[in-house]
């Protein structure tokens, strides 16, 4: 690993463009590294302990400042979603204890816990953005650059590339196209405007934005929004992850993409490996439907059966596993976990997979318990837990469409109205429904596969 | 019921909110319900209801209830 990291560096390329905000105003790397060291100066330089932070992201100039303030001043920074709801955020700060708790430019002192950390300790993500999980994810400064170094190569990102802020920084994804952009000398746009909105695409053609990174439903809102015919002539590559694509959706993007001359780039990602992990030939993008290709640079992907065993023959279905340098150093689900050492570079990304004669993986359904709605990992049992709390037996399943919910009681209304409230869900992508008992398999667990069917 | 009846019935279902909120002055954003993904179920719904197809710039466009109601004049339907 080379001697300083690229968030250590900024100031290296000088005048180039690093940041651009929603009012045109650019940032050349020199002046934000100042503004980097400015905030750093100000807000730590006085703390010898390193402190734990809390940063509230939204799309903008002030977040990014903090965020690389506290990778520079070696503060482990806690990113956490800035519209989160206030009941989610404040269990999260009574969870971990932050010493100082940022919201942009306005900082405010926290707890005076004097934490001990893992001394690589530099990022914490919530392995669940929207419900504010308490299951954080550790991450280091190598765990970044080498994520960081990785995207930008696959991508073939350069000095002259330009993305704009269409996924929230809080969210892992999100943050690697900031990181990819800025490791490479790229610029950022930085916008809280949405694709739905006439400013996102003034911003989006006034800055010449070469690379456009979506989530399943943003390619469904820029289908809805008529991509084939929009004119988007800086346009050079379109980035996927974050979740199931159908085949129907990637081969309309094929075609137009390349109409556009733009690149397809299907990813896949795991915030527990940093962000984005493997990438597909965009060559192969219209002969390898739902293909999410090979590992990155300096990554291997790999499968393993139910005892662990290696499976090496093609067409196998096993655990997807993956192992690099962007591996987290492991979880952190109370503040003494801050301070401990997991690190296993082989992580099992709870995702089934086979992969074809060329090597090319396919994911082909999930282990573990969660849904991905609108890009965003929701973790069922939590949800199950909240709606517990609330006073409703229910239980929940459900599909990366929607989040459904089998409950005993009779007031269906008012659970959609309390989870679309406390997650901020869209009500037309929860449905309950009313079952008389439980239904259990016969071991006496409930039987989530019978009443919702496979989680894929 | 009449257009704007239908058209705030679309409201209360796409952003999943009361029927009293669906007022000319409703803007996008302007209330958390109103994101990007519920305007993306309006606008299906918008679309199949009064049997049109709307363009990229009507999309964006429509930032508010009184927006909403004059662009749909455009395709001749009169809230």
């Amino acid at each position: 690993m080379s001697s300083a990291f690229f968030f250590q560096t900024l100031e290296q390329h000088g005048d180039a463009v690093a940041l651009i905000d929603k009012q045109s105003n650019r940032y050349s790397y020199g002046q934000l590294s100042q503004l980097v060291a400015g905030f750093a100066k100000e807000h730590f330089s006085l703390h010898e302990p390193q402190q734990l932070v809390l940063l509230k992201c939204h799309n903008n100039i002030d977040t990014v400042v903090a965020y690389l303030a506290c990778l520079r001043s070696n503060n482990p920074v806690l990113l956490v979603d800035g519209l989160l709801n206030e009941q989610l955020t404040t269990a999260l700060i009574e969870q971990f204890e932050p010493n100082v708790i940022c919201d942009g430019a306005h900082v405010a002192q926290g707890s005076d816990k004097a934490h001990q950390f893992n001394a690589d300790l530099a990022l914490l993500m919530s392995t669940s953005g929207s419900t504010g999980s308490a299951k954080l994810v550790m991450l280091s400064r190598e765990n970044i650059a080498a994520n960081a170094r990785s995207i930008s190569l696959a991508l073939q990102l350069q000095s002259e590339s330009t993305a704009i802020s269409s996924l929230p920084l809080h969210y892992s994804y999100g943050l690697s196209v900031l990181h990819s952009h800025l490791f490479c000398g790229g610029t950022m746009v930085m916008t809280d405007d949405s694709l739905m909105t006439r400013p996102f695409w003034q911003l989006f053609k006034q800055h010449h934005v070469s690379s456009l990174n979506c989530v399943t439903y943003l390619l469904e809102i820029l289908e809805k929004l008529r991509f084939e015919s929009m004119t988007l002539p800086s346009l050079k590559s379109v980035t996927h992850a974050g979740g199931k694509i159908s085949e129907a959706l990637t081969s309309k993007f094929v075609s137009w993409c390349e109409d556009k001359q733009a690149q397809l780039f299907l990813m896949y990602g795991q915030t527990e490996a940093t962000a984005r992990i493997s990438c597909l030939d965009p060559q192969l993008a219209a002969s390898k439907p739902g293909s999410i290709g090979k590992a990155i640079n300096g990554g291997t992907l790999g499968l393993i059966d139910d005892n662990e065993q290696p499976l090496e023959q093609p067409g196998d279905c096993g655990q997807l596993v993956y192992r690099g340098p962007n591996v987290m150093l492991g979880y952190a689900q109370n503040i003494a976990d801050l301070n401990t050492n997991t690190t296993s570079s082989l992580l099992k990304t709870g995702d089934l997979a086979r992969f074809d004669q060329q090597g090319d993986f396919y994911i082909v359904g999930r282990l573990k318990r969660f849904i991905k709605l609108y890009g965003l990992r929701l973790n069922l049992d939590q949800i199950e837990q909240f709606l517990q709390q609330q006073g409703f037996r229910c239980f929940c399943g459900g599909n990366d469409e929607k989040l459904m919910v089998a409950t005993l009681n009779e007031n269906s209304n008012e659970i959609t109205t309390v989870l679309s409230q406390t997650y901020r869900i869209n009500v037309n992508a929860i449905k309950v429904f009313q079952i008389d008992v439980p239904v259990n398999t016969s071991s006496g667990k409930t039987d989530y596969q019978q009443l919702f069917g496979p989680l894929c | 019921m009449n257009n704007f009846d239908t058209l705030k019935a679309l409201f209360v279902k796409a952003l999943g909110i009361d029927e009293a909120l669906v007022t000319l002055d409703l803007a996008y954003a302007s209330i958390a319900q109103w994101d990007s993904i519920a305007h993306m179920v309006l606008v299906s719904d918008i679309e199949l209801q009064f049997d049109i197809m709307l363009d990229t710039d009507d999309i964006i466009d429509m930032s508010s209830v009184a927006k909403v109601i004059e662009i749909l004049a455009k395709y001749d339907v009169i809230c």
